[in-house]
């Protein structure tokens, strides 16, 4: 497995003037593996959006790089991006937001067929988004048809077609489910799952639902406050997280089943920090039931264990693992 | 099933005539204003064959007279058939009200959208110049344009499209500034969209419904501004007609012959209603999410 894309140190602050403003994704480096699919977790808030578009510059990032096979693409111009654009496509949380209301089915799933001029005429156009349209389970019928005329899933479909047209390579998915109800959420998971198999995709997929995230992931990122805290393969950082605020946004997951509603739950007390005064040292420290003095003065550094990395002085069951230096 | 596809079909593309056709068997009223419209436009076209009398020659013994056989609607206060002076009159009002509305919209709907979706520097010079115009009561700014440019048809034109473009822009700027956050446009930037085609594909079709609103108000605006233009001396200048100056001068008879604002300012009316219902039905039928399955 090679590299598909990879971050280093990228940094969004939004300036409020002269003084220090928000920093929304504070330093993070990370590698996307080939074929695999990410989950990134976090709550709201916490950078996750706003990470996957640096990835594609629907926000330009304040500092750090991007690269693409090994190809630093961060600070490539515009026109040279487009080839990259084209290999990183984006499905949006909110199917009733990400579609025009003007615009016809076909023109919408067309839209990025047309910008990379990927067909020499509209009839090719038109017959690629007919494809496109079964690919994703849809009828012929919706092609002159418009958003408003679609459920919720349907039209998450259509937000499918249109990312899956120009055969990205890697497809960002922003809370893809999110807006929609639980039947329909496995409906378009699978869809997504199945049409990973058929085209070969790697797959950075936002949630802030664990449950998703499990159920679509080959590792998973955990954010929070804008930099990520832990990485590591699914089952392992789901079972025993390194980093103690993994630990509490899985207890926090509420369980589907009456029986355990007695189970005693650790939950967190107290608020999450604001992002436009960020504590000192860790960002956790004002929270963390483990924090010592260190944690308050020193920001920790990014440890690696085996294939997880943890961003914790004292990470948990690290006993059972032995950190590798680097 | 069926006809839902032949619908979706005849949807593909809003030519003039499917609008047209769709206009008429959906909206009543929208469709009775267009034939209005039509008449109206047609009647100023052809007003000579429509009339025997001519727009200026004065009668001076059928002075005052009231509406009767001979004079549909009466003569004025020199003896001069009112009929025949709003049929020659029509061809100024409507031009006044339509071109200059037209023209300053597109204006104004440019310079909005731009200032709104670029901002920065250029949102900045662009609504300040609106301001400034808008700073101004835009009566005393078209006087004072049209006592710069002299009097004459042309000029009034070109006076209510200065006038009247920094209203559009400050409502296309902020319609334009709550468009570029929505997901869709964000959609076509991560696909790498330009930016004139974001704006002309995503956001000017979403003003739609605004920009004909502004443009069934900016009619009767103009019409009345042109109206005042004229009474000052400073638009289409006696013993040419215009509705608004015909109503002007009718005033003073209003107790005595009161035919004289009357037909006028009927005119003026019905002309308006007619592109407020016209515009209301357009903005209904170009909207696919109002359209009626």
């Amino acid at each position: 497995m090679s590299t598909l894309i990879e971050t280093s140190h990228l940094t969004k602050e939004y300036k409020r003037g002269k003084q220090s403003g928000v920093k929304a994704v504070t330093d993070v480096s990370f590698a996307l593996e080939e074929g695999e699919t990410v989950g990134l977790a976090g709550e709201s808030g916490c950078g996750k959006s706003t990470l996957a578009r640096l990835l594609v510059r629907i926000i330009k990032p304040t500092s750090g790089t991007v690269t693409w096979r090994n190809k630093e693409i961060s600070s490539l111009p515009e026109k040279e991006f487009m080839n990259y654009r084209r290999k990183m496509q984006f499905i949006f949380q909110d199917p009733y937001a990400s579609l025009n209301p003007r615009m016809t089915i076909r023109d919408l799933i067309a839209e990025p067929l047309v910008t990379y001029r990927l067909f020499p005429d509209q009839e090719a156009v038109t017959e690629r988004v007919k494809e496109l349209l079964q690919a994703v389970g849809l009828d012929e019928d919706a092609l002159y048809r418009y958003p408003h005329q679609f459920s919720g899933g349907q039209r998450q479909r259509i937000g499918i077609a249109r990312a899956l047209g120009p055969e990205p390579e890697l497809l960002l998915c922003d809370e893809p489910v999110s807006a929609l109800d639980i039947s329909v959420q496995n409906q378009i998971l699978n869809l997504l799952m199945r049409l990973k198999e058929e085209y070969h995709f790697s797959c950075l997929f936002i949630s802030h639902d664990l449950s998703v995230v499990r159920h679509v992931s080959d590792r998973i990122f955990v954010m929070f406050l804008g930099k990520i805290c832990e990485m590591g393969p699914r089952e392992e950082v789901l079972s025993s997280p390194l980093h103690p605020y993994t630990h509490f946004l899985i207890q926090a997951h509420p369980l589907p089943d009456p029986h355990q509603r007695d189970v005693k739950r650790e939950i967190l007390s107290g608020e999450i920090p604001s992002p436009s005064n960020l504590p000192s040292g860790c960002l956790f420290h004002t929270r963390c039931p483990f924090a010592k003095d260190v944690c308050a003065k020193e920001a920790p550094p990014m440890k690696s264990f085996g294939t997880r990395q943890v961003l914790c002085h004292f990470p948990l069951h690290s006993s059972n693992t032995e950190e590798n230096p680097q | 099933m069926k006809s839902t596809r032949a619908l979706s079909r005849a949807n593909r593309e809003n030519t003039v005539r499917s609008v047209l056709t769709r206009l008429f068997r959906e909206n009543r009223m929208a469709a009775v204003s267009f034939a209005v419209i039509i008449l109206f436009i047609l009647a100023a076209i052809f007003a000579p064959l429509l009339t025997p009398y001519s727009w200026e020659e004065m009668e001076l013994i059928h002075r005052l007279n009231p509406p009767s056989a001979a004079h549909l609607f009466g003569t004025d206060e020199a003896g001069r058939d009112i009929f025949t002076r709003m049929l020659y009159g029509s061809r100024v009002s409507l031009l006044v009200g339509i071109l200059p509305s037209m023209v300053s919209l597109a204006i104004g709907s440019l310079l909005g959208v731009t200032a709104g979706y670029y901002g920065g520097w250029l949102d900045a010079v662009i609504m300040r110049l609106a301001d400034i115009v808008l700073a101004f009561p835009s009566m005393l700014l078209a006087m004072v344009l049209m006592y710069m440019l002299g009097g004459g048809l042309f000029n009034v034109f070109l006076t209510l499209s200065l006038v009247n473009w920094a209203s559009a822009a400050r409502i296309i700027r902020a319609e334009t500034l709550q468009l570029k956050e929505r997901e869709f446009v964000e959609s076509a930037r991560a696909i790498g969209v330009k930016s004139p085609k974001i704006i002309f594909r995503h956001i000017l079709p979403n003003c739609v419904p605004t920009i004909i609103v502004l443009f069934t108000l900016n009619i009767p605006d103009s019409i009345l501004t042109e109206s005042s233009l004229s009474f000052l001396g400073l638009g289409v200048q006696p013993p040419a007609a215009s509705w608004g100056l015909m109503v002007n001068a009718g005033r003073q008879f209003f107790y005595t012959s009161p035919w004289l604002c009357l037909f006028p300012g009927m005119a003026v009316m019905i002309i308006v209603l007619a592109f407020h219902f016209l515009g209301d039905g357009l903005r209904d039928i170009l909207d696919p999410r109002r359209r009626k399955q």
